[in-house]
């Protein structure tokens, strides 16, 4: 491998790896608030029923009681309508995408980081290839 | 601007005995109007009226955009991967320095099952001629009537786009310059191309099949023709042939006949993304494993 196709492989990489790296900050805040959101429903929905009124009084009327409970749960529905299980794996979904391509020119991508994986190549025939 | 120059005198009804004089508003529904109309507003209940009908109107609309946008939204829950399109990453200084030196490279896309699907109508057998892989339900993107031969009636084209191919061409349009190689004719491609570019200047240059090599078995494309220097150039295609003399400057990409959830075009923007900053392209487009020779 000649040191041109070196650097061009390195600039290539170093594109990859900023390309995946800045999915990062906003993939990271979703999972904060997925993760916060999650806990907060859990920990509410085991209060509500745990409450001995939740048995005898309507539905509407025991989400009214807890009010905690029922905000959490809309909030963590309308999230997951708006994509949000998509979101905390941005990263991953682009890693794939870039993957599928990347197999046809013996290359590879490592998942987290975006770092390129040379594959051993068959010789093309042609003369060109190292 | 417009100068009105004189005012047309008011015709009156007897000047056009065929028009008849319509009574105001005010006539018709019985109501008696002020001659100070700061006072007393004309027929205020009225406007009123439509004013409320109007903001109701306006609501309603407002109402059914926000449900059609929720449907959407809720549709796309069962096809994965398809909210996060591409976030362009900002670029460290690296990177800018290696754009320029790596400079503008030309990027050349072909047009048939890589970017759309057309079917067209066979005005001798009355049949579609393409689309018997589709299902009844597709709509297409486009309709065009294109006189292919003088005095015969014109074909109707049905074009169905691949999906995210406006979100595709708006990227790689910014990265590099975006040239159009098909080998369909000329009267039909340029409409088609002028569809996709929709004005936006995308498209720098068009080759189409009078620019192709053609042999006796198979079509090829000279990049060449388009650029001299191979190092810049590069080619799009779902037919191996037509980049034959040139497989370290192609990336393969599967025919597009007709199906919703293909993604060919979202998978190449990172990689594309990448591959300008090389000052070789065929340093990553020569690596592709190429068929053994028959």
């Amino acid at each position: 491998m000649s040191q041109s196709d070196c650097e061009d492989l390195k600039a290539f990489e170093r594109r990859l790896t900023e390309v995946v790296s800045s999915y990062r900050p906003s993939t990271f805040r979703w999972r904060l608030i997925l993760s916060a959101l999650s806990v907060c429903t859990a920990i509410s929905a085991w209060y509500w029923l745990k409450d001995p009124r939740t048995t005898v009084v309507p539905l509407t009327e025991s989400l009214w009681i807890h009010p905690v409970f029922t905000v959490a749960t809309v909030t963590l529905i309308v999230l997951f309508i708006l994509g949000i299980q998509k979101l905390v794996v941005a990263p991953q979904i682009i890693t794939s995408r870039t993957r599928n391509v990347l197999t046809d020119f013996a290359l590879d991508l490592e998942p987290h980081t975006g770092k390129l994986i040379l594959k051993p190549r068959q010789s093309n025939n042609n003369g060109n290839n190292t | 601007m417009v100068v009105q120059l004189f005012e047309q005198p008011k015709s009156s009804s007897v000047d056009q005995p065929n028009v008849s004089k319509v009574a105001p508003i005010e006539e018709t529904l019985g109501i008696e109007t002020s001659t100070d109309s700061l006072l007393v507003p004309k027929i205020g209940w009225l406007t009123c009226f439509s004013r409320i009908y109007d903001w109701t109107d306006e609501l309603g609309q407002y109402v059914t955009r926000f449900i059609a946008y929720l449907a959407f939204k809720i549709r796309h829950l069962f096809y994965p991967n398809q909210l996060i399109i591409y976030d362009e990453a900002a670029l460290s200084p690296a990177s800018k320095a290696q754009l320029q030196v790596a400079g503008r490279k030309t990027l050349v896309l072909d047009l048939d099952e890589t970017l759309v699907h057309s079917c067209y109508f066979d005005p001798e057998t009355n049949n579609l001629i393409g689309c018997n892989l589709m299902p009844e339900t597709a709509i297409p993107d486009y309709v065009i009537n294109i006189p292919i031969v003088a005095d015969i009636q014109p074909i109707e084209f049905q074009i169905f786009k691949r999906p995210y191919v406006d979100e595709f061409l708006s990227f790689v349009g910014r990265w590099y310059e975006v040239v159009i190689f098909t080998a369909s004719m000329e009267a039909y491609a340029s409409i088609v191309v002028d569809k996709l570019d929709d004005g936006r200047g995308i498209f720098q240059r068009r080759f189409y099949r009078q620019h192709c090599v053609s042999t006796s078995s198979f079509v090829s494309k000279n990049l060449f023709g388009v650029n001299k220097d191979l190092a810049s150039v590069f080619i799009i295609d779902n037919s191996p042939s037509a980049y034959r003399d040139f497989p370290e400057n192609a990336i393969p990409i599967k025919s597009y006949i007709y199906d919703l959830n293909d993604q060919e075009l979202l998978n190449l923007l990172p990689f594309l993304d990448a591959l300008r900053f090389t000052k070789d392209v065929r340093s990553i487009l020569g690596r592709r494993q190429l068929p053994a020779p028959s």
